[in-house]
């Protein structure tokens, strides 16, 4: 059933982006966006049936939950994904869904919940971060706009810069619900665990942003691009690199 | 002023996000090594960088290096929160405690005046439909004799000014000693002081059968369920019940207030900074 909703879901991005390429009238592919966000919901209500948790705990979940919020975020401000950005939205969702069909079968068996992880907070905690993800995403499009062109244009800039604000408040909702909740279960704010280690970097690195001398567009861009990069260590690198108290994947 | 802070705040965080990354990678040490890297994470020099940080922090508000005053307020919570997690990381008492079923530890040992006798009734575990891994693990507690707690992962106990944390727990066999008349009860690892000297149950090879035991220092093998004569007395080991030890840990709680209460401002001013109300915008 959830490979199924999956490939469902993938088809109609796929077709989505085609039939915004191709077509001059965007509103077909409009429609298959919404068919594909309505695929997608059935596919994470069904993992979340077979897994009996929210799909978010392991590396196979993030695959299907972050182009779902992607998706829903090109929906409820359309006016925002308008154009070339909304067809390079949907091509990062239906990259995102690829690699979750393809991956191992052995990742994508659910595992039972550890028992600190059964805790109001992991439904705070843990979308708090995924915000911060999609937003980082979008601001990734911005900032490779900006970077490519000679002259940044105007409005690629002023998103980019709407874009770095709601990932870094998402990033910092996420540290410190972290630390509420490590309170809450083990008595302990922090760990200098690895994972919260790399999720302090992600912040360091991307309030730069804000502390720069002379604020460039493409100063910011490049800057985001490098917490990209940490925090694409942070969510894969260390799960599988160093190990810790968050090593559940 | 302001472009010496704002330089000073640039380097210092570089200098604590670098440090910081490379010491993700290296494997924890006694010896702290270079830069106190292997162990950088309760090095006084990651302690010395923090200070530094909160105290620009508030030297930017103080001279003006940020102008808005919500900005001033964001790095003053900033400052506080990082004073926070030092002070709770350099003075709270934190301690791990282990009781078995049906065993009392008297906490007043430990945390004086705050303490309580506690005994473990029972330790409860839920598994998850693999019948392998827990889903929940909690301990039925009597606190002084007469209160009936549970404490449960992610629902601490406060004691005092203490909070008792379900950590983890542990499964130990069981065994019934009889050295002739005399009946001891023991687990792998427990040292008891017997009427024929100090006994300690070291082992159990499953091959022969037999049971390694450590009397006053010299290693003795006892078959499982049967009799041996031992210095003219009669020794046996029979196997009694699986039973729990639950893990607790007990923690000196301060600042979580403070703590809190700086986090939320953070927040709340960071995201009325960010997304300001559309009446104030039209204004400008």
């Amino acid at each position: 059933m959830e490979t199924i909703f999956l490939v469902i879901a993938l088809v109609f991005y796929l077709t989505s982006v085609i039939l915004k390429l191709i077509l001059p009238e965007r509103r077909y592919g409009a429609l298959l966006l919404i068919l594909a966000a309505l695929a997608h919901l059935g596919l994470l209500i069904a993992r979340s049936v077979i897994a009996k948790h929210p799909p978010f705990t392991n590396i196979y979940e993030t695959f299907l939950l972050l182009p779902f919020l992607i998706c829903l975020r090109m929906l409820l401000w359309p006016k925002r994904h308008e154009g070339n950005y909304g067809i390079v939205m949907t091509f990062v969702a239906s990259a995102f869904m690829t690699v979750a069909l393809i991956l191992p079968q052995a990742i994508k068996v659910p595992k039972p919940l550890m028992p600190a992880l059964n805790s109001i907070w992991m439904y705070i905690h843990v979308p708090s971060y995924f915000f911060a993800y999609m937003a980082l995403m979008a601001a990734m499009v911005y900032a490779v706009m900006v970077l490519i062109k000679k002259t940044p244009d105007t409005q690629d800039a002023k998103r980019l810069d709407e874009e770095l604000k709601i990932s870094f408040f998402f990033l910092n909702v996420g540290l410190i619900t972290g630390a509420v909740w490590a309170y809450v279960s083990w008595g302990n704010y922090w760990s200098w665990d690895p994972k919260e280690t790399w999720a302090l970097i992600n912040v360091l690195v991307l309030s730069y942003v804000f502390h720069l001398k002379t604020p460039t567009p493409r100063k910011k861009a490049w800057i985001l691009i490098i917490t990209v990069l940490t925090v694409a260590f942070t969510y894969w690198g260390v799960s599988y690199i160093l190990s810790g108290l968050h090593s559940y994947t | 002023m302001k472009n010496i802070l704002l330089r000073s705040l640039q380097i210092l965080s570089i200098a604590l996000l670098v440090l910081l990354a490379i010491s993700t990678f290296l494997p924890l040490s006694d010896d702290p090594g270079f830069l106190f890297l292997n162990r950088f994470y309760d090095s006084p020099l990651n302690l010395a960088l923090w200070s530094l940080l909160a105290f620009m922090l508030i030297l930017a508000v103080l001279f003006n290096g940020v102008r808005s005053g919500k900005q001033k307020i964001l790095h003053l919570a900033l400052a506080v929160i990082i004073v926070l997690f030092i002070i709770d990381k350099s003075n709270n008492e934190r301690f791990f405690i282990t009781i078995r079923e049906g065993e009392t530890i008297d906490l007043v040992e430990h945390i004086g005046d705050h303490g309580k006798a506690i005994r473990l009734d029972r330790f409860e575990i839920d598994l998850h439909e693999d019948e392998a891994s827990p889903r929940a693990y909690r301990s039925y507690l009597t606190l002084d004799g007469s209160q009936d707690v549970i404490l449960e992962v992610n629902k601490p106990l406060a004691i005092g000014k203490y909070k008792l944390y379900q950590s983890a727990f542990e499964q130990h066999y069981y065994f019934s000693l009889n050295i002739g008349d005399e009946e001891y009860e023991l687990t792998f690892g427990d040292s008891l002081e017997t009427s024929a000297g100090k006994v300690m149950l070291d082992d159990y090879d499953e091959r022969i059968r037999h049971f390694r035991l450590s009397i006053n220092g010299q290693t003795q093998w006892l078959p499982l369920n049967a009799d041996v004569g031992l210095g003219g007395v009669n020794w046996s080991i029979t196997p009694l019940e699986e039973r729990f030890s639950s893990v607790i840990e007990v923690v000196e709680v301060k600042g979580l207030f403070w703590l809190l209460f700086a986090g939320m401002t953070y927040l709340i001013v960071m995201a009325l900074d960010f997304w300001k109300p559309r009446k104030n915008r039209e204004e400008k």
